[in-house]
């Protein structure tokens, strides 16, 4: 939402905008945002290019110090000091683990820091429950070996060999090499230092900056930015001088690596450096972008240091736990292997080796760090509908209104700023919405909800109470000088609260408490916006780096979980703001960072309304999805500009196939709803979101599994057949879970396109949703017109629905489901579903249903899933009112239950389908049907 | 009735075969016959034929919906709420047992998590009075409506007689014009020859003693004169130089200029426009100087205190001493022009107004030339019919054309909106018993629609409608 425009009212406030604002950022683009040579720990730490020598770059060599080598037991841990060669007094302590699961934890930093600055810690991201594993030494360390190795106490996963001189480690997976560490020896580790005391000539190079780049005084020029750093107008104090980290890390025998959200690259990430490639390396820093590009490694609103690599014989991954700003080389080097280059600003090394070996068992090791997905109430898996700006309760009235008279589902009303009085958030525009309560009531009739904006920027005006009130405890971010930092956002002259302080969260989840929220209530729930956080004045539209924050860290240490906290504060005062705390939190948020899943909901930010947004946005979902963040999505129609009917039409079809679903539109784009546009596009709208509504069953069972195993809800084709070599780059196709493939049409006028329906490894069949025709794994051109979604089920699986649709998914809760069964060639199928209360976080006591369908050996097979820990204290209403199986040979004489009753059914020979009607089961008890 | 219902329910809950209604459950009446208890039953708008005893058995087996009236298995079906008290409705089937009381006698949630309360009778009661209301609005409009008709009518016969005699007043000064042309131009070449001849005898003298006549200056309070407008200035020394040269030219010219302008001035007399105020005092100013100049005895005094105020006067007055002269005949003729034009626009904007549709008896004339206001908190927004619109300041466009019929009048090519298209806004017309503009809105970025209430979009049909409606359905 950057570029919001003011109030009509405000005209002056506009021009000013414009003038300050605006113009630069229309016209600049990129260059309003750092690349890795214009960020100086990069510059010094980046390899060169090739053939180019980079005048910045400093070499480190470290050692192991021998005797230094420990196997702590007790603390399950090995720990040794690294010396660097030619600067003794630079020493490091490094401690390496195993955790369950397989996974290997590097760590290291200052031997003896200085007592007055530290280094930051990444806190809040890994999950508390993670726990070491006893190590044994698979070969000791010896004097006479320039290299030990160990390995876990009870698994054989993998092992780990350390050499000593130079400093080298190696993971092992299956007995083969698959990630070595600094093999191209780019270990690097600043160690902190205090300022020098009179102003070198460093100093004064500093200020001058790039011009003297080409200059040969290669000691001045190493040192420049070193104590200060400018930024187009922006200084940047750096009080605590260079402190950066550096690692290569190369996946032997990769050829793809995905991962490190959020781009708006392809999922399959592309090579920055080598082979005479000079792009960007990509950049992990939460920035508020306007008007992103595609296919840019430039950084956008949210981040995620895991990088998933993937070959046909294993899957790993590399997690760099560090908020800094952080920027990544990816380079393919001989093997073929994938050679990885990471560099942070500061804090310290803290690496997990992802062992595998698969894509599931990855999903499972980096869940089992930062957690899975919270369960998303079922009504925000629904539609939602959002524009910037819903003026009144009349036009909410009104846009509510309209669903209904054209029998389109939705879930949910959005409010953007404009709802606020003068955007002081948690309060209301007594004009427009004098009677927010009777508002939430009216909709909550039929059971729908409203969400709306707050966001982290607070207006500094001593009438506004939260701004009163954080001011004078003192809640607010300092800039350097010490007092109250002040940046420009919406409300104009703007402070920030340090959500990173936990005493700050907990005073900021009391403001949604509904005595203090006025006019709030429970079917309200928020959005969170601009919470990288975007400063309209700041560097980079962010916040200047030595903004000072809780614990005496600064900003530049902890920016990219700026948002992640803002996100769990708030988040958290919506479960706390009902007394029986039962209430599962909506709270969507445009920044994120690692473990964000855990919170909530995350979408990709302000794209726009052209084909080619629409085409980059299931990448950007996947590279998501993978990265442990599922409920994720884009923008239907692209909140810039005005999508034309067709590009609307085929961003609905596409949003309804995606995670989450939203509908939302700039302040300046005309009225976008369903039912505004000509026929076909308006019908082709609705029966997209109908659909959605039809297979709501099948996401929350989906989102219900990936609380289970960290899987993608959203999985890119290699996910499922990992040894498919052709399909490991392509991320425009979908499979949720691992039975509905989706291939959403994302090109203007496309009469036709080609499909991969992939499984070929493994014989698999798919049939087309809408023909239920059988069709054999490979790629196939279809027919495309408007009104199709290319939308296939895997023979093999069974897919739960509901096709009763009714105005909200509430409504839907206790009617009865529709089984669709896909047989494979072997007449096998195999499915789940998953029931709740559909909001309470009762599921975690095992109040739900979690059941499995298997079709075997003619018999259907309905009982609890053996991976469920249901307890039995939860039953539905809802049965089993048809089950239709495709691929079924022949017709059946008879379909008998358990208890002797015959099932009526019909059989539709063209097409193989059986349909067995009404059989009446409730999901509550288990069955067996036997076909004769 | 409701008690077995509920125990139906209760029981078919736990069995999990619910046959909890009739299969004549949300049939509407006239479609009852096709529901009669029976072996088979015809889906009604598709060829399928089933059981009877599938019918509101909650599954869906007719492809158009129609074998479940009662229940929610179909979603392409509906269900009719009686509404007792109140008017009969369909409901989509979705809406049955969805938790929500949609029939105001409760019976589309027969089988809920909620208890729906009968509010047919007081419904019924708000939505007479409020037809009711919207008849007496009808009725009320449809008289005002006759009212703008007569007016319409009367308006536009005015038209025809103020555009016939506009039309037959432009000829007379048509040929005034011409005429003033032709004079206009034989002056100027006179004047022409005048100043040539004059040059060259100056250009003569001046070869006789050049250095005599440089050293003289030229006389200062002529300079002064030059102060206000070069050319006045320079028509003044000119005088001064011809003065002599001028007396001996009582010319036929002159008179014939006098006596023209005299008629002329008449003519316009005759007009009844008012906006003419200038080009009177003009005329009587010409007068004036006509007598002046008859009288050249004073001439010379005259000159010399027209020399003493010229600076002081403003430009409309320097045509004074210029009686007759070039300047007050090419006044004239501009003034004439002007007056041509003023006239043929007033005929232009009539003929526009009369090539307007507007509307059967010119219903929609009356509103031409008024404007109507709508105020928010923020703008007040103005609509002139056939004409223009405007937020505050701000214009909405210019009246471009109906749509839709007379339902909507479309604006456009308003002010240019910033990164946007310019500002347009549509009317949509309705019935009303007085014009008023009312809920404006802004769909698209600077697309504004408002809507206006007229009598003239109230019609006989409709208020037969409503008077059906509350004859039959209420």
């Amino acid at each position: 939402m950057y570029f919001k425009k003011f109030n009509l009212k405000s005209v002056l406030l506009i021009l000013v905008l414009i003038s300050l604002i605006i113009i630069p950022i229309l016209s600049v683009d990129s260059s309003k945002f750092k690349t890795c040579q214009e960020s100086h720990f990069c510059k010094r730490q980046r390899q060169t290019h090739e053939g180019e020598i980079n005048p910045m770059k400093s070499f480190q060599t470290f050692n192991v110090i021998r005797d230094t080598v420990k196997l702590n037991q007790n603390d399950k841990t090995i720990t040794f000091d690294l010396q660097e060669k030619t600067a003794k007094d630079n020493v490091l302590t490094m401690k390496l683990e195993l955790y369950e699961n397989g996974i290997v934890r590097m760590r290291a930093q200052e031997k003896s820091p200085l007592a007055n600055k530290k280094r930051y810690h990444v806190n809040d991201v890994l999950l508390d429950s993670i726990k070491t594993q006893s190590i044994k030494w698979k070969e000791e360390p010896k004097s006479s070996s320039n290299h030990f190795s160990f390995i876990h106490g009870e698994k054989q996963c993998c092992y780990v060999q350390v050499q000593l001189e130079p400093f080298k480690l190696d993971v092992y997976i299956m007995g083969e090499l698959a990630i070595t560490t600094n093999k191209d020896g780019l270990f690097h580790f600043e160690p902190i230092q205090e300022k020098p005391t009179i102003a070198g000539p460093e100093n004064k190079e500093g200020n001058t900056e790039e011009n003297n780049n080409n200059n040969n005084n290669n000691n001045n020029v190493a040192h420049e930015g070193y104590w200060e750093e400018r930024f187009q107008s922006h200084q940047d104090s750096k009080p605590n001088g260079p402190m950066s980290i550096g690692m290569d890390f190369t996946f032997v025998g990769s050829s793809h690596v995905y991962g490190i959200p959020e781009h708006s690259t392809r999922l399959s990430l592309k090579s920055t450096t080598g082979n005479g490639i000079k792009e960007n390396p990509y950049r992990l820093y939460n920035l508020d972008v306007f008007e992103y590009e595609i296919d840019k490694t430039m950084a956008l609103y949210g981040s995620v240091p895991l990088m998933i690599s993937h070959d046909t014989k294993k899957t790993t991954a590399i997690f760099w736990l560090n908020a800094a700003e952080t920027f990544v080389d990816i380079e393919d080097v001989e093997g073929p292997s994938k050679k990885t280059h990471w560099i942070s600003e500061t804090g310290i090394l803290d690496v997990f080796y992802l062992t595998g070996p698969t894509p599931s068992s990855i999903f499972k090791q980096y869940a089992y760090l930062t957690g899975t997905t919270q369960l998303p109430q079922m009504f925000s898996l629904g539609y939602h509908q959002c524009k910037w700006n819903y003026k009144s309760e009349d036009h909410v009235k009104e846009i509510d209104a309209g669903f209904d008279k054209h029998q389109i589902p939705y879930d949910v009303i959005w409010l953007d700023i404009e709802h606020t009085d003068g955007k002081r958030y948690f309060t209301w525009d007594n004009n427009n919405f004098p009677t927010p309560e009777e508002m939430l009531k009216a909709i909550a009739v039929k059971n729908r909800k409203m969400v709306n904006i707050v966001d982290p920027h607070i207006k500094r005006d001593n009438g506004y109470y939260i701004h009163s009130e954080a001011q004078s405890k003192g809640y607010y971010i300092k800039n350097k000088d010490g007092n109250d930092y002040d940046g420009w956002c919406w409300p104009g002259s703007s402070s920030y609260l340090d959500f990173t302080n936990p005493e700050i969260r907990d005073w900021w989840a009391s403001q949604f408490a509904y005595d203090k929220y006025k006019g709030s209530a429970p079917n309200l729930y928020i959005w969170n916006d601009m919470n990288e956080p975007s400063v309209f004045n700041g560097p980079e539209v962010s916040m200047h780096k030595d903004a000072k924050h809780w614990g005496d860290y600064e900003h530049r240490d902890l920016h990219n979980l700026y948002g992640f906290y803002y996100h769990m504060a708030s988040a958290d005062g919506l479960i706390k703001r009902n007394p029986d705390q039962n209430d599962r939190p909506f709270v969507l948020s445009r920044a994120f960072f690692a473990g964000s899943q855990r919170i909530g909901a995350i979408w990709t930010g302000d794209n726009a309304a052209e084909w080619s947004h629409l085409d980059i946005a299931n990448p950007m979902l996947l590279s998501l999805n993978i990265a442990g963040i599922t409920f994720s999505g884009a923008d239907v129609g692209g909140f810039f500009g005005n999508p034309d009917a067709e590009l609307l039409a085929r961003w609905y079809q596409a949003g309804a196939f995606q995670p989450f679903f939203r509908g939302h539109a700039h302040l300046d784009s005309r009225h976008r709803e369903p039912w505004l546009f000509d026929e076909p596009y308006s019908s082709v709208m609705k029966d997209a979101i109908i659909t959605r509504y039809t297979y709501l069953p099948l996401w929350y069972t989906t989102f219900f599994e990936n609380t289970i195993n960290g899987s993608p809800v959203i999985n890119p084709l290699w996910v499922q057949y990992p040894k498919e070599q052709e399909l490991f780059d392509i991320d425009d196709t979908i499979i949720i879970s691992n039975s509905l493939l989706v291939k959403p049409v994302t090109k203007q006028g496309a009469k036709s396109m080609k499909v991969i329906l992939p499984g070929k490894s493994v014989n698999e069949i798919w049939y087309d949703v809408d023909t239920e025709k059988p069709i054999e794994a490979g790629t196939y051109e279809i027919d495309t017109p408007l009104e199709k979604i290319p939308v296939y089920q895997r023979g093999g699986s069974i897919i739960p629905k509901k096709e009763r649709v009714r105005r909200s998914s509430a409504q839907m809760k206790d009617d009865p489901f529709t089984i669709r069964i896909a047989l494979d060639k072997n007449q096998f199928a195999q499915g789940q579903l998953y029931i709740d209360d559909e909001h309470s976080f009762d599921y975690k006591k095992g109040n739900y249903l979690y059941k499995q369908f298997t079709f075997k050996d003619n018999t259907l097979i309905f009982n609890t899933h053996p991976e469920s820990k249901q307890n039995g204290k939860f039953t539905s209403p809802s049965t089993i009112e048809k089950i239709i199986i495709l691929g079924y040979k022949q017709k059946p004489t008879s379909i008998v239950s358990e208890d002797g009753k015959q099932l009526s059914f019909d059989y539709d020979q063209s097409l193989s389908k059986l349909t067995i009607r009404k059989p009446d089961f409730s999901v509550n008890s288990n069955f067996i049907l036997k076909f004769n | 009735m409701r008690v077995i219902l509920y125990l139906c329910i209760i029981i078919f809950t736990f069995s999990y075969s619910v046959k909890s209604i009739t299969p004549q459950y949300g049939v509407a009446p006239e479609e009852l016959e096709f529901y009669k208890e029976n072996k088979v039953f015809n889906c009604l708008r598709s060829n399928k034929e089933i059981p009877f005893s599938q019918v509101n058995d909650d599954y869906c087996d007719c492809p158009d919906g129609t074998d479940e009236p009662g229940t929610a298995a179909c979603s392409n079906g509906h269900f009719w709420c009686t509404n007792k008290g109140h008017k009969g409705a369909y409901i989509p089937s979705s809406y049955v047992n969805d938790g929500v009381c949609d029939c105001c006698d409760g019976s589309d949630e027969y089988k809920s998590s909620i208890k729906c309360e009968n509010k047919c009778n007081e419904l019924g009661e708000a939505t007479r009075k409020k037809h009711n209301e919207e008849v007496e609005r009808y009725t009320n409009g449809l008289k005002k409506k006759k009212e703008m008709e007569e007016e319409g009518s009367r308006i536009i016969k005015e038209k025809f007689v103020t555009l016939e005699t506009l039309k037959k007043e432009i000829d007379p000064i048509k040929s005034e014009i011409k005429e003033l042309e032709v004079l206009v131009e034989r002056k100027r070449s006179e004047k022409d020859d005048e100043e040539k001849r004059l040059k060259d005898a100056k250009d003569a003298e001046k070869q006789k003693d050049t250095q005599k006549e440089e050293a003289t200056p030229t006389p200062t309070n002529t300079e002064e004169t030059v102060e206000g407008e070069a050319k006045v200035g320079n028509d003044d020394s000119n005088n001064n130089n011809n003065d002599n040269d001028e007396d001996l030219k009582p010319t036929v010219e002159e008179k014939l200029t006098s006596e023209l302008l005299e008629t002329v001035s008449k003519g316009k007399d005759n007009e009844n426009n008012n906006n003419h105020n200038n080009n009177n005092n003009n005329n009587n100013n010409i007068n004036t100087i006509r007598k002046d100049n008859d009288n050249s005895e004073n001439k010379s005094i005259l000159d010399s205190f027209y020399k003493l105020i010229v600076p002081f006067l403003p430009n409309s007055f320097v045509s004074f001493k210029d009686m007759g002269n070039l300047e007050g005949l090419e006044n004239e003729l501009s003034n004439k022009k002007s007056s041509l034009k003023q006239k043929q626009d007033e005929i232009e904007k009539i003929e526009k107004v009369l090539g307007y549709d507007t509307g059967v008896n010119n219903v929609f004339l009356p509103l031409n030339g008024k404007c109507f206001d709508f105020k928010t908190k923020e703008y007040t927004y103005t609509v002139c019919p056939f004409d223009k619109a405007s937020q505050g300041h701000t214009s909405l466009g210019k009246f471009e054309s109906w749509k839709d019929g007379h339902n909507q009048m479309v604006f456009e090519n308003g002010q240019q909106c910033w990164g946007g298209p310019k500002r347009s806004i549509k009317v949509f017309m309705e019935c009303g018993s007085e014009n008023e503009l009312y809920d404006v809105n802004e769909p698209g970025k600077c697309e504004y629609t408002i809507k206006f209430r007229t009598p003239a979009m109230c019609t006989e049909e409709h208020l037969k409608v409503l008077k059906l409606e509350s004859d039959h359905g209420l």
